[in-house]
Parts: structure tokens; sequence; C-alpha cells
């Protein structure tokens, strides 16, 4: 019950989980963790390049990559009112300066310059590069529209979209994309960058977040940008098309990984530590075990170890022994021997128990016990129990009570000590997922995962380990797990029933607390199972 | 290590944040103080016309300086027009009259003659000020234009909102040569060649 050791599997999952959540943090530092498998054939990679003048005009650059030297013919489409349109930096004719044919081969810019997509308020101000018609979203006056559909050889597929706005106080900047998922963004001092993924090689829009002092030589309008930013959404929302805000950080942190890292050690040097005196409690009990070779010292282990009350003996023997047993049980029969109880009846089914109202017993455990059979009875009075009722309508809550009365009574005699490490491990690992889910891009569904499930099994693998025994704790309980397998062998004791304790005497609360007389334990614990 | 492999195999193409610089940001266009070397005007290329003889004029854009005064003078003195247009022997105004919206008036400048004045009518077209109006450009523009098409001809240089399309308020300039219409090309009220459609 008390030091038992962290569950195995739970520990060695839980583990591995957090190795992985830290081993992801490290792929994810200084670099992009963004992947994609389904690329579209043809298309390398698109690149968008802005820049936003005082007046709010755009100059703009829209890069196709493409991963061939094949001719492709690029169907044009600019935003209505795009000045200045040029192919790879060669002006073009354009059928009202929007619309344009042209082959290129290898890489294609297409630039131009674009007045009337920023609006000014007074707390910010709202770029615009997304239009709707009726249902779907107008792509020429996007980003870009369509590369799929208007570049000739390109086939289904994601492409990446590389991305550059250069716009004062860029750090204020807040994206917002159609088209474009799993963005991630940095901010410089004038210039946000960013990535994405365009699924399915789409029409891609934007609306972005500006500070106000970004162009100043724009006329601030009445409203706020976050009202602005309202209408344009609910304008875009027959599109269908959700936005998407780009991860935040672009990439992991270094001091998310060290910090999952120093966690992630502290743990297994903990789990080390626990293994090692796991190891230590081993070397005690064998050296606390007769010399099995020797036949003289054979009956060394029939001695009591020590003076310890029994209940506090079968507490530290804990899960080192099997068989039913009862700390409550011990004590009870521990009382009748010294007369505080008294037993009538011949019938381990049906007997009475009866206790004076001055009872009283020697140590706090004992007193519990007796406080326990009183059942809140005040003042005291003479008790009278029978059996199967011993413990009143609630056995569950004088078991929980007496838990508690014990491990006080252990803590007292320096038996046990809390273990930290364990009560931290439940908390530590929920701060591992959350430090993983704010300092990392990578794998965020994942650490998501792991600050759910990682607290639960931490729980599973130290669910008893609140506690562990301190140094004498272990060499206690080291003499009485040999006790116990001494006493376990005695079948009179397996048999033996309450009142026997005037025959046995006190070794019978000792077989009832060390699972060598089940009989008892069942008769007197308040437990169900007759154990405790 | 197992779990190390299966994520970085499952991975797929790895897409990177490009470094600061490795994009070059487009810069805004200056306008160039003689608009025949306007870089968008490399857009509109003559065609071959040999043998053929352009029948078209040019629009008289430098008539514009003095049809302009002559309509501040007028009796309405207009402040607002809806239209104005540049052809090869006149000066067309549309205007408010009076500030009154929807109350317009054509007028006609022709060298020479008095201006002559309709009888009003109801237009509700966007106006815009003509304190707007730079006088020297549209000559500015006809100017370089006819150089870049040696064999072509500036017909008609319009402005008014509706022919702007999506430039906002700019001049629309027909480019005509021997064979036909040959471009249209937009430029802003300062000069700034901004497009060429030859479709």
């Amino acid at each position: 019950m008390i030091g038992r050791q962290i569950r195995r599997v739970p520990a060695v999952v839980l583990l591995v989980l957090l190795s992985v959540l830290t081993l992801r943090a490290w792929l994810d530092v200084g670099d992009e963790p963004l992947t994609y498998s389904n690329k579209a054939n043809g298309l390398a990679g698109i690149t968008w390049a802005a820049s936003v003048a005082a007046d709010g005009r755009l100059a703009v650059e829209v890069g196709y990559r493409f991963s061939n030297d094949d001719e492709h013919s690029l169907n044009l489409y600019v935003p209505d009112g795009s000045r200045f349109l040029r192919v790879d930096g060669t002006p073009i004719s354009a059928s009202n300066g929007t619309n344009a044919t042209v082959t290129v081969q290898s890489t294609a810019t297409v630039s131009y310059e674009l007045p009337g997509k920023v609006t000014r308020y007074r707390d910010g101000a709202l770029l615009r590069l997304a239009q709707v018609n009726t249902s779907s979203l107008a792509g020429d006056e996007g980003l870009f529209p369509c590369p799929r559909c208007y570049l000739d050889g390109i086939g289904y597929g994601d492409s990446p979209v590389y991305g550059a706005l250069a716009v004062p106080a860029a750090d204020e900047v807040h994206l917002q994309f159609l088209g474009l998922s799993r963005v991630r963004s940095v901010a410089d001092a004038d210039q946000m960058r960013f990535v994405g993924i365009d699924h399915g090689t789409e029409d891609v829009s934007m609306v972005a977040v500006l500070p106000s002092e970004s162009v100043p030589g724009l006329t601030a309008r009445d409203g706020t940008v976050a009202q602005a930013l309202a209408a344009v959404k609910a304008e875009l929302k027959p599109s269908g098309e959700p936005f998407h805000s780009p991860h935040r950080p672009p990439h992991g942190d270094r001091s998310a990984a060290i910090i999952l890292t120093i966690c992630l050690g502290a743990i297994i040097a903990w789990v080390i530590v626990r293994l090692l005196w796991t190891a230590g409690t081993r070397a005690a009990r064998r050296a606390a075990a007769p010399l099995t070779g020797v036949s003289d010292f054979a009956d060394v282990r029939s001695v009591r170890p020590t003076n310890l009350e029994p209940a506090l003996a079968g507490a530290l023997v804990g899960d080192e022994t099997r068989g039913d047993r009862s700390v409550v049980a011990a004590t009870i029969l521990e009382l009748t021997r010294r007369k505080v109880i008294e037993f009538s009846g011949n019938d381990s089914r049906r007997f009475t128990l009866s206790m004076s109202p001055g009872a009283r017993g020697d140590t706090p455990f004992e007193q519990a016990v007796i406080d326990a059979l009183r059942l809140d009875d005040d003042p005291p009075v003479r008790i009278e129990r029978t059996s199967p009722h011993l413990w009143g309508e609630h056995p569950e809550q004088v078991t929980l009570r007496l838990k508690r009365a014990l491990v006080r009574a252990a803590r007292r005699q320096k038996l046990i000590r809390l273990s930290v490490p364990a009560l931290l491990l439940v908390p530590l690992t929920i701060a591992m997922g959350v430090v993983a889910i704010t300092g990392t891009t990578g794998g965020v569904k994942f650490a998501w995962f792991v600050t759910v499930v990682g607290p639960l099994l931490a729980l599973a693998a130290v669910a008893s380990s609140g506690f562990v025994l301190t140094a004498a704790g272990r060499t206690e309980q080291a003499h009485w797990v040999e006790y116990a397998k001494w006493l376990r062998t005695n079948e009179h004791l397996a048999q033996a029933e309450p009142w026997s304790v005037s025959t046995y005497g006190r070794i019978l609360a000792d077989a009832a607390a060390l699972g060598a007389a089940p009989e008892v334990a069942r008769c007197l614990s308040p437990s169900k199972l007759g154990r405790a | 290590m197992i779990a190390a492999t299966v994520l970085i195999g499952c991975s797929g193409t790895a897409v990177h944040m490009p470094d600061a610089g490795a994009i070059p940001i487009p810069t805004l266009q200056t306008l160039p103080s003689d608009l025949s070397r306007s870089p968008q005007l490399r857009a509109l290329q003559p065609r071959d016309t040999a043998g053929l003889e352009i029948s078209s004029e040019s629009a008289a854009a430098e008539l514009l300086p003095a049809a302009l005064t002559a309509l501040r003078a007028s009796a309405d003195a207009p402040t607002k027009l809806s239209r104005l247009a540049i052809y090869s022997d006149s000066v067309d105004f549309t205007y408010e009259q009076n500030g009154i919206n929807g109350r317009s008036v054509s007028a006609v400048y022709r060298p020479g003659q008095e201006m002559n004045f309709a009888t009003p009518t109801y237009d509700d077209s966007a106006t815009f000020e003509i304190d707007a109006i730079e006088p020297k450009v549209p000559a500015a523009l006809v100017e370089a234009i006819e150089r870049q098409v040696p064999n072509g001809k500036v017909t008609n240089l319009d402005l008014n909102v509706s022919s702007s399309y999506g430039f906002g308020l700019v001049w629309n300039i027909d480019v005509e040569d021997a064979r036909g219409s040959l471009a249209n090309v937009f430029a802003t009220l300062d000069g700034a060649i901004v497009a060429v459609d030859m479709s």
C-alpha cells in the first residue's frame, strides 16, 4: 500500500511519449518543420512579395518556379486597377490592364502596382487582397489566381508558397489567408515573411491588419479596423473558405527544446534513482533473509523482527506479500489480545465485538480504529457490533479514514516520506505538453495528445508512489517480508478465527497484517475484499 | 529512435521559411521627367503599316490649356467635370452646372471660335475637380506615344471615370495606325503611363 514502486508499463510508455515530444522539439529548432507530400506536377513553388507605400499603394511581385524546362502558357489575371504590369521585368500589354497571355519557361515573375487596397482607420489599416464572386473567391483579386487553372502543364497537387510583405512596423502585422494553410510567419523590423501550403494549387487570397502608422499618407476613416475586418470576413463568408492565420512561433524555440530536455532528464533521473532505490531495497531484503544454506539458522525469520505495531508492519510490507490481509483486522486482534476489545460467539459469519466506553489504544492508529468502531458515538458508550456489520453503513468511508490515519502514523514513525518527484510528475508532464504546444510548430497535435494522455499515464505510473519508504522503512520492510513468508507457512494461522487470538496471541495480529491469516482479515476488515 | 525515424520518414517534402532578404521586395515606379521614357510605353509596339497611309489626325492636346481657361471664364465657371475629351480639332467638356448634381452641360472648345454650350441635360456620372487636371500633360503624352509609335497617331484622349476602368481617374488614350485602332493607353493625371491595352 505504501512505497509501491512505479508501474513499469505506463512509466515506459510515458517516457517514450515524452522522449518523442522532446526529440520533435529539437528537430523543430531553427528550421521549418512544414512539410507536404502531394506535390503539384510542374510547379516547384510560388513566391509572392509586396511592399506597402505610405499612401497605401502596393508594389507586387508574383513568381512561379517550374519544376521542368517546358514552355508554359500563362493566362495572366491580376487584380482590377493593377498598374505597370510586367512579366519578367518586361512591360506587357493587357486587356483592360488585367488580362494577358504569355509564354514562360523555368520561371515567371509577374509584377505590378496596386493602389486602393489599403484602408486606414485610427487604430490600424486593413490591406485587403480578397474578393468574393457570389459564392466563390475571385482568384484574380487575391495574391494570385489558381496557378493550376491558368498555367498550362501544372498538375493536381499542393504547392508551397513563400511570401514577404514589406511594411513599416512589420512585427505588428497580422496576416490571414484564404486558400493558404499551415502558414508560418516571421517578422523583421520592416518585413513580414511567411510560408504556407497552397492545397490543390488554387487561388490564394489574403487580408492583413497593418499598423495605422504604416500608411500615413492615407486619410483615416471612421470606425475601427476590427469592425472593418469583421465586415470583410462576413462579406467573404459565402466563399466557404476558412481563414488561416500563421502559426506562432514560426519554428520551434530553442528554449522550449531545452526546457523539454531538462524536464525529460529530470524524469529519467528520477526513474533511475527509483530503480537504484529498488535495488537497494532488494539488497536489504537479501541481507535480512536467513542463510538458506545453513539449516541451523533457518528459523531466524520466525522471530518477530521488531516491536513495530502490526498495522505499520502490514503497511510497510505492501505488495511484497500475497494473500488477503488487513491492518485493521490486525489492530483489532492486537486490541483483543490486550482485552480492550472482546469477542463473543464462535461462528466467523456471525459474532459480536464489544468494547467498553473507556477503551483506548496505545498508538494513534489503534485509537483511530477504536474511534472508527464507535461510529462517532458521543459521549463514548459501550458498543457491541455484530458481524458482518461491524463498520456501519459506510465501510468504504471508514477504510479511507483509516488509510489516512495509517499514513500519518507511518510518517510520524519516519517510516515513509513524501515523494516530491512523484507528486511533481503529473504537473511536469502537463508543463512539458504546454511548452511543446507553445514553443514548437511541428507536431502540435502530438503535443496536445501528450498534454492530455501524459498526465494520465503519469498518474497511472505513480498512483501509489506519493509516499516512499525511508531507509528505516526499507529495512523494516525487508525484515517483515521475510517474517511474512514464515507466517504463511503456518496453516493453522490461515484458518484461525478472530477469537483464536486468545490462543495464538500477537502472532495472529501479525499474520492478519501480513497476509498469513486471510480468514481473520476477511471477518474484521471494513473493506469488502478483506484487504486494507 | 524508431519513433523518430517514422516521424521523419513520413514527413514529406520540407518547406522552409525564406531567409531575410531571400525574396526581393518590389519597389514602386517613379515618374520619368521625359514621358517618352515611361517604362510601360515599351508594351506599345508599332505594327507593320508599310505602304499604308494613316488618315487620322493627332488629337490637339496643346489646345487644353486654352480650353480650360475659356471654360473657367464662362458664365457657369464650373469646378467639376464629368468628362473631358480631346479630339483633333476640339476639346469637349461635360460639367456639373452650378454644383447641381445631375444637371449636366456639354461645352465644346474650338480654337478661334466662341465656346459652344449645349442645353443642360440630366447626367449623374461621377465628377472630378477641374483643378486636378494638369493642362500640359496630355500634350506630353501625345508626344511620347507618337515617338514610340512613329507610324501611329493619338486620335483621342478621354478623361472620365467610366472609361478609366479600374485604374481610378486616368486618361484613356486612343492610338491608331494605318491599319486602324492600335491600342488604348492609360495614363494618370500626372502623366504616368500605367497600362497599355493592344487587344
